[in-house]
C-alpha cells in the first residue's frame, strides 16, 4: 500500500460522506468493475438455471444470493487495486479468483458469518489485511468502535434497496404490458390458480440476478470507504500526505536554494526584469503547487472580468431587495434649523397665516370630536347593546303583553268562569270560540299566575318551549294538548271530538288551573311563598 | 485529480464553496424518519377526526394530502432546507449552486417525487441518484436542487500548553491546516503514530539548526509548537 498513489482524496469524512465516496469510487471505476463481476455473477446464474430448472428456480435464486459474499470480495479486490492506482483487466481479475477463494475467509463467511451485519466492513480486514483468530478480532473491535452503527445501517439499506430495484424492475415491465394481460398475471399470482409459466420464473431471477450486480459494488464500495475513513481517522492518513508533501517541499528547496540564489543573483546583474527571477525560482520548486486548494478557488478570474461579474452579481434581485416601510416619526421642532433671516422665505411670509389656519382647523376638528361623542351618547341604546350583552338583560324589564295573536290577553277581559263560558260556546257550536277563549285563558293564567315571561312576537310554539321550564309537567302536558287542538282549529279549521272537548275542561280544572302550590309540591318553598301572595 | 464526492462553486469574489452531496443511503434514512413522523400525525388526524364520522374522515383525507406534499415544501421553505429527518442526519436542501431553495423549486422537486416514486418506492429516483454525480433524484435534477452535507466542525479541543515556536520558513495554506489538523487530532492518536507522523515532517524541523534528526518524542511536540504559533499564540 502506498498512500502516495491513492486516488480518492483522503480527508476526514463523516461517516455517510464516506460511504458516498464508496458510491462515488464506484461511479467513476463501473466499467472496471462491472465488466468482470457481470461475467461471474451471470456466469455463476446461468449455471445455477441449468442444474435447477422448472419450478425450482427459487433454489437457484436462494444459492444465487448465498454466494453474495463471493461476488464481494471480487468487487473489493478490484476496488482495492483501483484505489492504489492499479488497473487490472477483467482477465486479471478472474485469474486472481482462486487466491480469493482460499485466502480470504470465504468459507467462514459462507457459513455462520453469512449474516454479520457489518460484513461488508469487515471484509477488508479478512481480505487486505490478511489477519485471522484474536489479532483480527481486536483489529475489528478497535475499527468498529465508532463505524460498526453506520456500517450496519448500510447493509440494512443496501439490502433494501436491492429489493425495492427488483421490485421496481418487476413493476416496470408490469407497466408496458396491456391491461388485461396485467391483471390476469395479478390475480394469477396471488390466487395461485393460473400456474406459474416458466418465462415468469426466469425473468423474475434474472431481475433478481440484475439488481444484485448493480446495487452489490456500491454496497461493497461504500462498506470499503467507510473502512478507509475508519483508518484515516485512527492514523491520521489525511496528516501523513500532507507531511510527506511538505517534506519533499523543504527538502528540495534546501537543495536548490543556493543554486536558486545564484540565479536570482546573477540575472539581477544583468539587470533582467524581475518576473523572469520568479518564474526561474517556480520552476525549481514545482512541488510546492499545491493540488488542492481548500478555500481558494482553482480557476480565478482576471480582475477586468471578475469586475463584471460582481457588478451584475450586485444587480442581482437577492441585493437589490429594497423595501419602503412607512412609520409616524414625532416631529422635533427644536432641532429645526433656523432660517436665514436676510433671506426672504416663503414659508415665513406665510407663517402666520399658516398658524390662524392650523388654529381653526385645529378647532373645527374638536367640535367634530365633541358631536361624534355627543351622537354617541344621544344614540347609545342602538350600539351599545353590541358591546355589554349582561347589560341587555338587565336593562329588559319585564312587560306584559297585551295582545298575542290578535287575542287580548288582559286578565280583565276574561269572563269570571271560563270553563262554563267556554262550554256554553262549545254546545253553541261555536267551536272556534269556544277553544279561543281556553286558550286565552290559559296565555293570561301564564301570564298572571305562573310568571312566564311571554312576549307578544311569541308563536304558539315559542309560548309552549318557553313555559316548559316555567311549570309543572302536568301543566305542560295540558297546555301541549290545549296548543294542539287549538292550532288544528285556528289554522286547519278541524274542530276536537266532544270527548276531547270534555277531556280538555276536566284536566283545566284538575291539572292546570290549580294554585301553583297545590301542584308544584315538590319545588323548593320559597318559591311557594311567593306564589301564594299573589 | 483525486475522487471525491465534493464539487465547487466559485464566487464572484474568488471564494470556492465545497458542497457535499448526500447519497441514498443517509437520505433513505432520514426519509424513514419523516415518513415515520407523518404517519404518527396521520394517525392523530384519523383518530380525532373518526368522531365525526364520514366528514371527519373527509376532512382527515384532506388534511393527510397537504401533509404528504407540503410538509417537505414547508420545511425546506421555512427550517433552512431541513425536514426533521434531514436535521437528524445533517442534511439540507439548497439550489446548485448553494444558494437556499427557492419556493418553485422546492414545489417542483417534491410534486416530482410522484416520479421518483414510480415505479416502486422510490425505484427511479434511486437509479437516479446512482446515476449522477451530485445524487439528485429527477425531481432534484429538473427543480436545479441538491442535497448536502452540513459540514461538521470538528470538536475544539483545550488549548495547547506547548511553548509556540515560530516556523522557520514561510508554510503555505495547505501545509499551515495540516500542521493545525495535527494539533486538533493528536487527542485521537496514539502517540507512536503522532511521533512516526511528527517524523516524516523533519526536513522542516532540521531548517534552522544543523542537527540530523530529531529525538523520539520531541518531533511531534515541536510540531505542536509551530501549529500553535500558526493558531495565534506568539509566546
Amino acid at each position: 500500500m502506498n498512500l502516495n498513489e491513492i486516488t480518492a482524496n483522503i480527508r476526514l469524512r463523516n461517516p455517510w460522506e464516506a460511504i458516498d465516496l464508496g458510491f462515488s469510487m464506484v461511479q467513476k471505476w463501473w466499467l472496471s468493475i462491472y465488466l468482470p463481476l457481470a461475467l461471474l455473477t451471470f456466469g455463476i446464474a446461468s449455471v445455477l438455471y441449468l442444474i435447477f430448472p422448472k419450478g425450482n428456480v427459487w433454489i437457484a435464486s436462494l444459492i444465487f444470493w448465498w454466494l453474495k459474499p463471493l461476488y464481494d470480495r471480487v468487487i473489493l479486490h478490484i476496488l482495492s487495486h483501483k484505489l492504489f492506482n492499479d488497473e487490472l483487466s477483467t482477465w486479471q481479475v478472474l485469474k486472481a479468483l482462486p487466491s480469493l477463494i482460499w485466502n480470504t475467509g470465504l468459507f467462514q463467511s459462507l457459513t455462520f458469518r453469512r449474516f454479520s451485519l457489518s460484513r461488508g466492513f469487515n471484509l477488508p480486514i479478512w481480505q487486505l489485511e490478511q489477519l485471522r483468530g484474536s489479532r483480527r478480532s481486536e483489529r475489528q473491535s478497535v475499527l468498529h468502535q465508532i463505524a460498526h452503527t453506520y456500517a450496519a445501517w448500510l447493509t440494512i439499506v443496501m439490502v433494501n434497496i436491492e429489493i425495492v430495484i427488483v421490485i421496481s424492475l418487476f413493476g416496470l415491465f408490469m407497466l408496458f404490458l396491456p391491461e388485461k394481460t396485467a391483471n390476469d398475471f395479478f390475480v394469477g399470482m396471488f390466487s395461485n390458480k393460473v400456474e406459474y409459466e416458466r418465462w415468469i420464473d426466469l425473468l423474475n431471477y434474472l431481475f433478481y440476478v440484475f439488481a444484485v450486480t448493480l446495487i452489490h459494488p456500491f454496497y461493497i464500495g461504500a462498506s470499503f470507504a467507510l473502512y478507509i475513513n475508519r483508518r484515516t481517522q485512527l492514523e491520521a492518513w489525511d496528516i501523513e500526505l500532507d507531511f510527506k508533501k511538505l517534506a519533499l517541499r523543504f527538502e528540495t528547496l534546501a537543495r536548490n536554494l543556493i543554486p536558486a540564489l545564484l540565479c536570482v543573483f546573477t540575472l539581477s546583474l544583468l539587470s533582467t526584469s524581475s518576473p523572469v527571477a520568479a518564474d526561474e525560482v517556480t520552476n525549481v520548486d514545482p512541488n510546492s503547487e499545491i493540488e488542492v486548494t481548500e478555500f481558494l478557488s482553482d480557476e480565478r478570474l482576471p480582475a477586468e472580468s471578475s469586475k463584471q461579474v460582481i457588478k451584475e452579481t450586485m444587480l442581482t434581485k437577492e441585493l437589490n431587495d429594497k423595501q419602503t416601510v412607512t412609520y409616524w416619526v414625532r416631529k422635533d421642532t427644536a432641532k429645526k434649523p433656523k432660517n436665514d433671516p436676510d433671506k426672504f422665505s416663503f414659508a415665513d411670509f406665510f407663517e402666520p397665516f399658516a398658524k390662524i389656519m392650523g388654529f381653526i382647523i385645529e378647532f373645527a376638528l374638536w367640535i367634530l370630536v365633541a358631536i361624534v361623542l355627543f351622537l354617541l351618547f344621544y344614540f347609545r341604546d342602538s350600539w351599545l347593546h353590541l358591546f355589554n350583552i349582561e347589560r341587555k338583560a338587565k336593562k329588559e324589564s319585564y312587560q306584559a303583553p297585551e295582545v298575542m295573536f290578535g287575542m287580548d290577553v288582559r286578565p280583565d277581559s276574561l269572563p269570571d268562569d271560563i270553563i262554563s263560558e267556554s262550554r256554553k260556546l262549545w254546545d253553541n257550536k261555536q267551536h272556534r270560540e269556544s277553544l279561543s277563549l281556553l286558550y286565552r285563558g290559559a296565555l293570561i293564567r301564564l301570564i298572571n299566575i305562573e310568571h312566564v315571561q311571554l312576549k307578544d312576537s311569541f308563536t304558539e310554539g315559542d309560548v309552549l318551549k318557553h313555559s316548559q321550564k316555567k311549570i309543572s309537567e302536568a301543566k305542560h302536558l295540558f297546555l301541549d294538548n290545549l296548543t294542539n287542538n287549538w292550532k288544528m282549529i285556528a289554522y286547519a279549521h278541524r274542530h276536537p271530538t266532544n270527548e276531547a272537548m270534555e277531556q280538555l275542561f276536566n284536566t283545566w280544572v284538575s291539572d292546570f288551573a290549580i294554585e301553583k302550590v297545590l301542584s308544584d309540591l315538590e319545588s323548593n318553598t320559597s318559591k311557594k311563598d311567593g306564589s301564594k301572595d299573589e | 485529480m483525486t475522487l471525491d464526492t465534493l464539487y465547487q462553486v466559485n464566487t464572484p469574489e474568488g471564494i470556492s464553496l465545497r458542497l457535499s452531496p448526500a447519497g441514498p443511503v443517509v437520505r433513505m434514512l432520514a426519509w424513514i424518519i419523516d415518513i415515520l413522523i407523518r404517519l404518527a400525525i396521520n394517525g392523530v388526524f384519523f383518530a380525532a377526526l373518526a368522531f365525526f364520522g364520514k366528514t371527519g374522515i373527509g376532512i382527515a383525507l384532506i388534511l393527510s394530502f397537504i401533509l404528504e406534499w407540503f410538509y417537505p415544501v414547508y420545511f425546506e421553505l421555512y427550517k433552512k432546507g431541513q425536514t426533521p429527518g434531514k436535521k437528524m442526519f445533517n442534511l439540507y436542501v439548497s439550489m446548485e449552486d448553494a444558494s437556499p431553495i427557492s419556493p418553485g423549486a422546492s414545489i417542483i422537486r417534491n410534486l416530482l417525487r410522484f416520479v421518483d416514486f414510480l415505479p416502486f418506492l422510490y425505484g427511479f429516483g434511486f437509479i437516479s441518484m446512482l446515476l449522477t454525480k451530485r445524487f439528485q433524484r429527477l425531481g432534484d435534477l429538473v427543480a436545479g436542487t441538491v442535497v448536502l452535507h452540513k459540514s461538521l466542525n470538528y470538536p475544539t479541543i483545550e488549548e495547547d500548553k506547548t511553548k509556540a515556536i515560530s516556523p522557520p520558513v514561510a508554510l503555505n495554506l495547505s501545509e499551515q491546516q495540516a500542521l493545525i489538523r495535527f494539533q486538533q487530532r493528536i487527542p485521537y492518536l496514539t502517540a507512536e503514530r503522532a511521533e512516526e507522523l511528527a517524523q516524516i515532517a523533519t526536513p522542516l524541523l532540521l531548517k534552522n539548526s544543523s542537527e540530523n534528526s530529531i529525538e523520539n518524542k520531541q518531533a511531534s511536540s515541536r510540531l505542536l509548537g509551530i501549529a500553535n504559533w500558526i493558531m495565534g499564540a506568539k509566546h
